[in-house]
């Protein structure tokens, strides 16, 4: 089981967080308030699960960051899933930076992540996926996601 | 079994699937549905009516068990959807059937199945070390990550609402250190898996689980999540339903609830979302 961790540096009004694991009804963020900070950037790329009792813990934590700017980076699908569910889970404030889309070879029935990031795949105006994604046999892949659904999130923004 | 409204050529399917089958009558109705605005027969038993549909959202399955109040609303698939009729007429008939193994009941074949037995929070961290393991043969990060969400739901179902539950309606049984166990089983077919939990108590109000459901597929997760302590978020049985393709809910009152996710095997998310669901109360 991916064990829940997590560092909050706090040595500049803009807090550094780094989760990894899984968010479950254990988590415990009462020891990491993020009242106080200007802007709070999170690298969320080592998250491995979040279950409900998760979503809701993460939402109630998130809001002691009040009115200072969020940023999420590395979003896993599991990230953004939940941000295009559960209204609050991104703040109204905040922001992504960076994503996974799933890819999938139908042929080899591969898959594979790729990191969209704002400015380059993805920006205010729609998005840029790379021209071309092979697996590791060289197959190409297709994106696997209902865009639709997937990417309701940017269109919030 | 009367079926109505059924189009052809599908009625002849179901039909020929019936009498090679041998499957007796089990005095059910099953009722077609063309879409989410049809109303339904009120003159129908709810009881004894299996809905079937092609072209239901999620939000409209859970919407047309509640309004229906039938037991069964099962979709149309490329493959497979005689595993949802099986399972409601036979439901139907006797509920004994799928209480006594749900994986022999839905699936066509069992390749391989592994049990799981727990009572505490202090078993979660060995619990979903064998459950990973048990699924890394699939080499599957879809699969992976949809396990991953349907086993921490029914964990938390299983281990926390569960008791309490019990112990709100006065049960004598209504606690894991009354010597109770649970029981997660994966059942693997070769290209679907059965995810069951079973509890000891029997305390899962359904009606009030598909409530919730609906609840949250019409207002909203983010509106309906609830933020107090000591109660579940209100958000698992949804990340249930949007994880499998056929969702079964079986409660034998004061005695167990067996709760079934079925995942389809090798195929895309894109595909995955394509499939229609089947909602079953048992």
């Amino acid at each position: 089981m991916a064990k829940f961790e997590i560092k909050v540096d706090k040595a500049s009004p803009q807090y550094q967080v780094n989760i990894s694991g899984v968010i479950d009804e254990d988590v415990d963020f009462s020891g990491h308030s993020l009242a106080g900070a200007q802007g709070v950037e999170f690298q969320l790329g080592a998250i491995k699960g979040i279950n409900s009792c998760g979503i809701r813990e993460w939402i109630k934590w998130v809001s002691t960051a009040g009115s200072a700017a969020v940023v999420y980076n590395e979003c896993p699908k599991v990230i953004v899933d939940q941000i295009n569910m559960v209204q609050g889970f991104l703040p109204a404030q905040g922001k992504v930076k960076s994503f996974y889309v799933p890819y999938y070879s139908e042929e080899t029935e591969s898959e594979k992540l790729v990191l969209f990031r704002e400015g380059a795949e993805f920006s205010a105006s729609g998005l840029t996926p790379p021209a071309e994604v092979k697996d590791d046999k060289g197959q190409p892949m297709e994106m696997d996601v209902v865009e639709a659904k997937y990417f309701k999130f940017l269109q919030k923004k | 079994m009367k079926i109505v409204g059924v189009p052809s050529p599908w009625s002849e399917e179901i039909s020929t699937w019936l009498q090679s089958n041998a499957i007796q009558d089990p005095g059910a109705t099953l009722l077609y549905k063309a879409d989410a605005d049809q109303n339904s027969t009120p003159a129908l038993n709810p009881l004894s009516t299996v809905i079937l549909a092609e072209n239901l959202d999620p939000a409209d399955v859970v919407r047309e068990i509640l309004g229906s109040g039938c037991q069964h609303v099962m979709q149309k698939k490329e493959k497979h959807w005689a595993s949802d009729l099986k399972t409601a007429i036979f439901c139907l008939k006797d509920q004994a059937v799928y209480f006594q193994s749900p994986a022999h009941l839905i699936l066509d074949e069992i390749l391989r199945q592994d049990e799981f037995l727990y009572r505490s929070p202090e078993d979660k961290a060995m619990l979903k070390e064998k459950i990973s393991a048990s699924v890394a043969p699939l080499q599957s990060l879809i699969v992976s990550e949809a396990v991953e969400a349907i086993v921490e739901e029914l964990y938390m179902n299983s281990i926390i609402d569960a008791p309490r539950e019990a112990q709100k309606k006065k049960q004598k049984n209504n606690s894991y250190d009354q010597g109770l166990m649970a029981k997660m089983t994966i059942s693997y077919a070769s290209d679907r898996m059965l995810i069951s939990c079973e509890d000891p108590f029997g305390s899962l109000d359904v009606r009030k689980f598909v409530g919730r459901m609906n609840e949250v597929y019409q207002r909203g997760a983010g509106q309906v999540i609830n933020l107090k302590e000591g109660a579940g978020a209100g958000l698992g049985c949804i990340i249930l339903f949007e994880n499998c393709e056929s969702l079964f809910l079986g409660v034998k009152p004061g005695e167990k609830t067996l709760v079934s996710c079925l995942v389809p095997l090798g195929m895309s998310h894109r595909k995955r979302a394509q499939v229609r669901k089947s909602l079953h109360l048992i």
